[in-house]
């Protein structure tokens, strides 16, 4: 087993596509595995078509979020401002449409240019000024999340200045599956294939797994690390905007914290906080993951207090059932894989 | 009022120099009335900082205009001070700052009754009248607490919109903010306590373990989903906060389940009309926030002025907005409840 896995590993190391992603968000779904078994057993509520489908609505936007952070953690970073980018984003789109009809068919593109510009940010912050990332996002977090207490000056925006082509997308059902699960799985898609296709995405793995030799192979560390900040950024924007339909009303403390749980998918769908290694779809799991307990443990009408202790618990679970099947399946592929780098 | 004073001199004295300055100043310009009068200070020589759960939240900007109107009718100085945070450290740090620039009263919502007392008692220590509104804290950490409604009122108001909602009644589930929340514990306690013994309400069953969304609004959301989900005859959501009530109707409207269950609970008019239009919801409560900020901004001015000691039986007037008995423990109830139907939700402009 493992001498297959490790030719198949050295021939696409840069790509890193195939059959080494697969293994790489197995754990997550294994883990994903077990914890439906249980829930089913314990609650007959758990495993019926409309509570899967309330599941993955609930978990359609954390994955969303999950999807743009992989981008960056991917590149040996962390973004922890991304709660502050969905919510300056979904306030400010949503207060200038709300106040101009005629901008309100262009709310996606006007997202995607602050996503961008806020993700710019980050990325001049973290390459050009050479912060560490989460110092540089923590920075930001605070001061995105101030702004938009500035903008907002303690106002709403209610859901009726809402455009009401995205109110109505919010309730929209598509064959048989809430539109945003399908919004949430094209958006997982295409971040997947250009990370795998597109020399862009290629970089960043490249880059994650070993700076030093990227940079010695003549890739710019600046650039590709500022495109994955940019490209979480206009994602990230994307599920505030999403969130802020979804929610309604819409104050400054939109997606306030929402960054512990946007990690946690990442780090519990395989995603190497270290970089280079994992995949979007791992993450995307891992949002279902923590969608999945939080809505069993309403269903076994658990306490608060239990309810985090769980969900400390199952994070470093998720984790620990990852790493043994990254063990068991590509162990000594992996090893090996790390040791031709530093050579 | 005069060891206050010198209280406050003699710790000045031991702090930086720049420091030392404010509130030596501060302290001069405190005593001038009072040397002159013979009695507590007046006018701007009060200084009332009105602190908020959190800042950014649209009901307690509301609560501010009252409090600036009391000020103006009064003619003291008024702070609104608050971090964006909803955590209880948060407050805690806002709290302890505010204490060294002597206000003469806190009006005060804690976001946890006792995770905030100690801060309120240091200020009450150095001095300064607490009064809490909204949110009650801890009862030996403050003067007194402008309660907006009672929590039997407000458990009975909130039970009295679910039927109208519901009214062949059926299961209730609840969303408090935080386990930590005083008011919505004791709503919650009291509506289950009617639930089990008034024949009004006896219509309705609840189930029995709350959920707790910190008001926020995706988080009321998630649970509100979830919540229908593992009880499928439920009929209506209740919510204390005014965040999660909306944002449990507007996860039922998502969901095109608007016909089989509804949300209800505390929210301001502007969060809900849309629902109330629609017939998605048929009410939603809460009382005039204004009203109880000015309110509680005019009882922190009359503790602040000696007029009031927080005793039984004193009255808190608060001139045209009427005059209130100061009842046990220090509890100012407000007590003017408001239920918002189609019929009437047009007339409310916050």
């Amino acid at each position: 087993m493992s001498n297959p896995t490790a030719v198949t590993r050295r021939r696409l190391s840069l790509g890193g596509s195939t059959s080494a992603l697969r293994v790489r968000f197995l754990g997550v779904v294994i883990f994903l595995a077990i914890l439906v078994i249980a829930f089913s057993l314990l609650s007959p509520q758990f495993f019926t078509l409309g509570n899967g489908r309330s599941v993955l609505f609930t978990a359609a936007i954390l994955a969303i979020a999950a999807a743009g952070q992989s981008l960056v953690v991917l590149t040996g970073n962390l973004d922890l401002s991304v709660g502050s980018i969905m919510g300056l984003t979904a306030y400010v789109v949503f207060d200038l449409a709300g106040k101009n009809a005629a901008l309100q068919p262009f709310v996606v593109i006007l997202a995607l240019a602050i996503g961008a510009l806020l993700g710019f940010i980050n990325g001049v912050f973290v390459t050009v000024l050479q912060i560490p990332s989460i110092v540089a996002t923590l920075g930001t977090l605070s001061i995105y999340r101030g702004f938009v207490s500035v903008y907002a000056n303690a106002k709403e925006v209610t859901s009726g200045t809402l455009p009401p082509w995205m109110r109505a997308l919010a309730t929209q059902v598509w064959l048989g599956l809430p539109s945003y699960v399908w919004i949430s799985a094209v958006i997982i898609a295409i971040v997947a294939v250009a990370l795998t296709r597109l020399p862009w995405g290629r970089k960043i793995y490249a880059y994650g797994s070993n700076p030093k030799a990227a940079r010695f192979y003549g890739l710019s560390s600046t650039r590709i690390v500022i495109g994955a900040y940019v490209g979480a950024g206009m994602i990230a924007a994307i599920a505030g905007l999403l969130l802020g339909a979804q929610v309604g009303n819409i104050n400054s403390l939109l997606a306030n914290g929402i960054e512990l749980q946007v990690l946690a998918a990442v780090v519990i769908g395989g995603v190497s906080i270290w970089g280079g290694s994992g995949s979007v779809i791992g993450a995307a799991i891992g949002a279902v993951v923590l969608a999945t307990i939080n809505n069993g443990l309403v269903l076994l009408e658990v306490q608060e207090f239990y309810r985090l202790l769980i969900q400390g618990a199952a994070i470093i679970a998720a984790v620990w059932v990852d790493a043994i099947v990254q063990r068991r399946v590509i162990g000594s592929g992996t090893r090996r894989r790390i040791m031709e780098v530093e050579s | 009022m005069f060891t206050r004073t010198r209280q406050g001199r003699r710790t000045a004295a031991g702090i930086a120099a720049a420091v030392a300055a404010i509130i030596v100043l501060a302290g001069c310009s405190s005593s001038a009335p009072t040397s002159a009068g013979g009695s507590a200070p007046t006018g701007k020589a009060v200084k009332i900082f009105m602190a908020p759960k959190f800042t950014g939240l649209a009901y307690f900007e509301v609560a501010r205009k009252g409090g600036e109107a009391a000020a103006k009718d009064e003619g003291f100085t008024f702070s609104y001070i608050g971090s964006d945070q909803p955590t209880a450290t948060d407050q805690i740090s806002t709290l302890t700052n505010a204490i060294p620039q002597k206000p003469s009263a806190l009006v005060v919502s804690a976001i946890d009754g006792n995770a905030v007392a100690p801060a309120l008692k240091q200020a009450r220590a150095a001095g300064i009248k607490v009064v809490t509104y909204d949110a009650d804290s801890a009862i030996d950490a403050r003067d007194l607490f402008v309660n907006q409604l009672d929590y039997t009122l407000a458990a009975k108001t909130m039970l009295d919109a679910a039927l109208l909602n519901s009214p062949d009644g059926g299961l209730v589930a609840f969303i408090s903010a935080s386990p930590t929340a005083v008011n919505h514990t004791a709503h919650v306690k009291i509506m289950k306590h009617l639930i089990d013994t008034d024949a009004k309400y006896s219509k309705f069953k609840y189930v029995d373990t709350v959920q707790f969304a910190g008001d926020d609004a995706q988080k009321s959301q998630d649970i509100a989903l979830n919540l229908i989900q593992a009880n499928p005859t439920l009929k209506v959501i209740i919510s204390s906060s005014a965040v999660s009530a909306p944002a449990a109707e507007q996860a039922i409207v998502n969901a095109g389940l608007q016909a089989r269950v509804s949300a209800t609970g505390f929210a301001l008019p502007s969060s809900v009309k849309d629902f109330i239009k629609n017939g998605d919801s048929k009410a939603f409560a809460l009382w005039d926030p204004t009203e109880l900020g000015y309110v509680a901004t005019a009882a922190a001015y009359q503790l602040a002025t000696g007029k009031i000691t927080a005793k039984e039986g004193q009255v808190v007037d608060a001139g045209k907005h009427g005059k209130y008995t100061v009842g046990k423990d220090g509890e100012v109830d407000y007590n003017k409840p408001l239920i918002f139907t189609k019929d009437n939700i047009d007339k409310y402009s916050f």
